[in-house]
């Protein structure tokens, strides 16, 4: 394999891996404020690119304005998520509410099925103009936008959870609910926030990766396993092992592209995962350990 | 007890049912029914009873399908070989692969089993030698038990009627044994389980295997039923619908399984002008019912039941 192949073979990885990042930070989100494990994750993201690309194809809106209705009414759909459902369920355990997350991933997939149909969306590339020849490898624009904006984000959240209030307040939350309502946090307000951001974590990576790879209706369950592939690689509720690892299983899958026939694509990052998980069951950096038990219900 | 009086009012309704039917389709639908039936036992037994989750049931029940499909078609043994293999394999595969798999607990479990019926379908379209790809396995031949040939119709749905109300009664024995108290103990807590003596890892797998056993023994009446296998039939979807048919009809009871996975069955047949609407129905019965009740229909009718006793507690 020739160097520019191997860069090449970098430029993919880096690429969906930001992707698998980004969905697997929007896990964490809502996993440390609640100890849930949202299944309609993966629909966020692909919500996020349909929306956009019905806005730019019928409404002919701008992209960016576009863009930003998406990612709104994302977020406002995991606000209403946990208005709705999330938080009233008094009774049952956490493997409960995991089931509801379940069943809103149908109800987005159905309906996203009727509205829009079968057929792949698509919208334009943020700027327009052709891909970039790096020592013989080939960089679409669009994957700076990828990788630029996905660092810029995780960067973001990082100062989020170590510098602003709210940040720290829901950190304190994944720590320890009840010590944290007893220090005047508001659980409730944080818990829902949690799900409005990973809304909007969920769009933006829908909108940045649906100009290089168009969206469908129903890959939201395939994204959702990746990017938690991501967080389970490098251990469960610390964003730093899901960038880690959402780089890693990016790489991982641009590699086996390479070598083996492209529909086992899916199968090897899934491989990865399941080795990942029998080697050390808590993650390879060692995440924390789940709080509240999620056997059954 | 009353167990057994229910079931054998079922299974009245079960033998006169014909009398009343008159349309193939409604024939084609029970056999549907029981087919999802024997699923979603086994995924109760798995998940409700023994506490372990699995998003990959359709893998096995693939694996099933493909058996009874390739004993037949490609050697050309008799259907009921096809039968045995489909129960046979996925068994196996089951307890290999579930001994270091569900070591793994909740969420890990889940998306582990996810990945499994991924990577599992991937094999059902890749392996073109052996499955044919994407086009599948055409001219299964129907189930034959000695001189009972499922041919038509009203035969399959006797037949695979008797082995939903045989797995059904097998369940409900099972759960009332010490083994199932077993698996009740680890799904409550693995360490009380252990520390009771109970071999959790072994317990865990051969209830793995029994779930896979039986989602097999369901592939292999659905491909000598329709006579065709393909991929489409085996993917995470499917899965996914089994195990919200149990969440709505009741986890943790085989009633409430037996009534999700009618409730599945027919589902799509109520709501059929509306193309594939029925999602939007079952996502949202989940959503509600688990707002609501987290142990699903039969939790409602216990909840009834209870308040109806209360009341009648205190007229007395």
């Amino acid at each position: 394999m020739s160097s520019a192949e191997i860069l090449q073979l970098v430029i993919t990885g880096l690429t969906v891996g930001s992707i698998y990042a980004l969905v697997g930070l929007g896990f964490n989100l809502i996993f440390n404020a609640t100890d849930v494990i949202n299944f309609a994750q993966g629909e966020f993201v692909v919500l996020g690119g349909i929306l956009t690309a019905v806005a730019v194809g019928t409404t002919g809106l701008p992209l960016w304005l576009a863009i930003a209705v998406a990612i709104a009414l994302v977020a406002a759909l995991g606000a209403l998520i946990d208005f709705a459902a999330i938080s009233r369920v008094r009774r049952g355990s956490v493997m409960t509410l995991a089931m509801i997350t379940l069943g809103l991933a149908v109800i987005v997939k159905t309906s996203l099925l009727l509205w829009v149909g079968p057929d792949p969306l698509y919208f334009d590339p943020f700027t327009p103009g052709p891909p970039l020849r790096i020592f013989g490898a080939v960089l679409q624009l669009q994957a700076i936008w990828v990788i630029g904006i996905g660092v810029l984000v995780m960067v973001a959240l990082k100062f989020f959870f170590s510098h602003s209030r709210v940040g720290r307040e829901m950190l304190a939350c994944a720590i320890d609910r009840e010590a944290a309502q007893l220090m005047g946090i508001n659980v409730g307000a944080t818990v829902r926030l949690s799900f409005i951001l990973s809304g909007a974590l969920g769009a933006l990576a829908g909108v940045l990766i649906t100009p290089l790879t168009n969206a469908t209706y129903d890959q939201g369950f395939t994204l959702a396993l990746k990017g938690f592939a991501a967080c389970a690689l490098g251990g469960f509720g610390r964003a730093s092992s899901a960038i880690l690892g959402g780089f890693a299983l990016g790489l991982i899958e641009a590699a086996s592209v390479a070598v083996l026939p492209s529909g086992l694509k899916d199968s090897v990052a899934l491989s990865v995962l399941i080795l990942a998980l029998m080697i050390r069951p808590s993650g390879l950096l060692g995440g924390r350990e789940e709080r509240r038990h999620t056997q059954a219900m | 007890m009353r167990q057994i009086h229910v079931l054998m009012v079922l299974i009245l309704a079960w033998l006169l049912a014909p009398l009343m039917i008159h349309t193939g389709g409604t024939f084609n639908l029970f056999i549907f029914a029981f087919i999802n039936l024997i699923l979603v036992l086994g995924l109760s037994l798995l998940f409700g009873y023994a506490g372990q989750i699995s998003l990959g049931q359709a893998g096995f029940y693939g694996i099933g399908a493909y058996m009874a499909a390739i004993f037949t078609v490609r050697s050309g043994l008799p259907p009921l070989v096809g039968l045995v293999a489909a129960i046979i394999v996925p068994a196996a595969l089951g307890y290999v692969i579930g001994r270091p798999v569900l070591r793994l607990r909740g969420y890990y479990l889940a998306m582990v089993t996810a990945a499994l019926g991924l990577i599992l379908h991937t094999v059902f379209v890749e392996w073109v030698d052996m499955t044919g790809g994407y086009s599948g396995i055409t001219g299964i031949p129907a189930l034959t038990i000695g001189p009972l040939s499922a041919r038509s119709p009203v035969t399959m749905y006797y037949l695979s009627g008797a082995i939903g109300f045989i797995v059904m009664l097998l369940a409900l024995r099972l759960v009332d044994t010490a083994y199932g108290r077993a698996m009740r103990t680890m799904r409550e807590s693995e360490m009380a389980a252990r520390s009771c003596g109970i071999p959790t890892a072994r317990l865990k797998a051969e209830v793995f295997a029994l779930s896979a056993g039986l989602s097999g023994l369901a592939g292999a009446l659905y491909a000598q039923y329709v006579g065709f296998v393909s991929p489409e039939s085996f993917t995470i979807d499917t899965s996914i619908n089994l195990l919200l048919a149990l969440a709505v009809g009741g986890v943790g009871s085989l009633w409430g399984a037996a009534f999700g996975a009618f409730l599945l069955t027919f589902m799509p047949e109520w709501f059929h002008q509306l193309q594939n609407a029925y999602g939007l129905v079952l996502g949202a019965l989940v959503v509600v019912m688990l707002t609501l009740e987290p142990r699903g229909f039969w939790g409602i009718l216990l909840r009834l039941r209870d308040a109806l006793a209360g009341r009648r507690a205190k007229t007395a």
